[in-house]
């Protein structure tokens, strides 16, 4: 049965909730739209302020995020993370294919991505307890 | 190096006999020469920026070398100085270089020399082309792996937003068709950018221990993620081999082998995979064969296959096996076509052994799981990839 198949919404996550960080806000609104379908909770940011201020208001079960984002906020946001909320899931998803920022992503994929492969991963994110440290090679 | 050559050359000489000879000489050898007398006559010259070389006297009637190439420098920015003496004098010479003469001629002029001087002009005008070339191409390689990054947004705002209508229409057929065809069109965008970036972008490999036929196996599922699927089945016999090497690029390989075959060929198509142990002079090579049962390479094929941008397939951008072969030549290895066979295509992969006490090798090989008749170390597997 394909992943994307609404019948297994409610199996998909109990209100789980994500946080969503990209500055394209179109991306953010598709990724959003789909993961409802599947009954998490998403809020979304567009910009590095609006992460910091979304990360002091709630804490996420997961957060997926683009580390490259405008200046050095990814980084700033990534950071904060590590003191504010250590243990949460955070899932890279980027344009780059190697992560300039040290980080213990538990799992970085390289755009485009399905919204299958997204879902899957959110998923194992979320089932695993132990954080995979995946490190991919500086390309560019 | 072919440097290209000079055309235009200018004689600055009072003495009508020398200028005369010079003249001669340069245009016996080919270059279009003009000759005038004094500092004045040249600075009149309209044409005087179109010249690639002035030779001139060092002492002329109305002023010195000293005087004339600053003044030189302004008005044909371009053109190399050659300054010409029938004195030859040290200090001359240091000071004509200062002031950004190329080169210093002692008359008599030794027409070999003024060849060698000429030729040597020729040569740097190459390199200077050359570096100003290497610096448009590193400027297009930048833009190129900016803009790849870049489409990977678009593309995958492209990507969910198709999903997400596959999901709204899932009954309407005839929608579904044109969102596959959408798909297909992001898919082929998103190959011909990511083949440019990571022709443009340097190779940086991170090596690990991997069993073969799980890279081969991954490379050959990974096609299943193709918008258009093919019969296709791919075989290999048996055991497996231990290898260090980056298994993403390698990987990227196999793919890459995998889809020309299957371009190449009618459904169904079978690809066979094998390697055995070879020896080439001084190292043992892994020798890997992608065969298919295609119609083979054409004389062109084989002898453009590694040129960047020939390709004869209708979607792509001809760069698939010259990255291909970077990835090979960063492990030290090289990719090559079999000699032709009636069977169809065959790619050869060759990757260097690490042999036991050299460890400068970048490859290290452990044979496992050897079946009894395969003393020829020559292994296999089979498995399906259906439409």
């Amino acid at each position: 049965m394909s992943s994307l198949d609404r019948t297994t919404n409610e199996m998909d996550a109990m209100f789980e909730e994500l946080l969503l960080i990209d500055p394209d806000q179109e991306i953010l609104d598709a990724f959003k739209r789909f993961l409802e379908l599947h009954s998490y909770l998403v809020s979304t940011a567009a910009s590095g302020s609006e992460a910091t201020r979304q990360l002091r208001l709630t804490r996420p079960d997961l957060v997926v995020i683009e580390p490259v984002l405008n200046d050095d906020w990814g980084e700033r946001v990534l950071e904060q993370y590590r003191h504010s909320a250590a243990g949460v899931p955070v899932i890279g998803l980027s344009k780059q294919r190697a992560s300039r920022i040290a980080f213990p992503f538990c799992n970085y994929l390289v755009k485009p991505v399905s919204l299958a492969r997204l879902l899957e991963s959110i998923q194992n994110a979320l089932c695993s307890s132990v954080s995979i440290v995946i490190e991919l090679p500086e390309l560019n | 190096m072919n440097a290209e050559r000079l055309k235009r050359v200018l004689v600055v000489e009072d003495e009508l006999a020398v200028r005369d000879g010079l003249l001669q000489l340069l245009e016996s050898s080919g270059y279009c020469a003009t000759g005038v007398g004094t500092i004045a006559d040249m600075l009149a010259l309209s044409s005087l920026h179109d010249f690639e070389a002035i030779l001139f006297d060092w002492e002329l009637p109305d002023g010195t070398a000293v005087d004339l190439l600053p003044r030189l420098h302004s008005r044909a920015p371009d053109a190399a100085s050659i300054v010409v003496t029938g004195d030859a004098n040290i200090s001359a010479s240091i000071a004509a270089l200062r002031h950004g003469a190329i080169d210093y001629l002692v008359k008599p002029i030794d027409p070999n020399c003024l060849q060698a001087c000429l030729a040597r002009i020729e040569h740097l005008r190459e390199c200077q082309r050359r570096v100003a070339q290497s610096d448009r191409l590193a400027t297009i390689g930048q833009a190129v792996t900016s803009i790849a990054h870049e489409s990977r947004n678009a593309l995958q705002n492209i990507q969910a937003r198709v999903e997400l209508m596959e999901l709204d229409l899932a009954h309407d057929l005839e929608k579904l068709q044109d969102l596959r065809v959408i798909k297909s069109a992001a898919h082929s965008l998103w190959r011909m950018f990511e083949e440019l970036r990571e022709f443009a972008a340097p190779i940086v490999l991170d090596k690990t221990s991997c069993p073969l036929r799980e890279l081969v196996q991954r490379a050959w599922k990974s096609l299943e993620m193709l918008p258009e699927t093919r019969l296709a089945t791919l075989a290999y016999d048996v055991a497996d081999i231990e290898v260090s090497v980056d298994s993403l690029r390698l990987e990227q390989v196999f793919r890459n082998l995998f889809e020309n075959a299957l371009a190449a060929c009618k459904s169904p198509a079978n690809i066979e995979v094998s390697w055995s142990i070879t020896n080439v002079p001084k190292r043992k090579m892994l020798r890997i064969l992608v065969q298919d049962d295609g119609p083979g390479f054409s004389h062109e094929q084989r002898e453009n296959a590694f040129e960047p941008f020939f390709t004869t397939k209708s979607k792509g951008t001809g760069l698939g096996l010259p990255i291909c072969n970077r990835i090979l030549e960063q492990h030290q290895g090289w990719l090559e076509i079999a000699p032709s066979s009636d069977k169809g295509a065959c790619m050869v992969l060759m990757l260097p052994l690490e042999i036991e006490g050299q460890s400068s090798a970048p490859l290290t090989t452990m044979l496992r799981a050897f079946r009894s008749f395969d003393v020829a170390t020559r292994y296999g597997f089979c498995f399906h990839l259906d439409s």
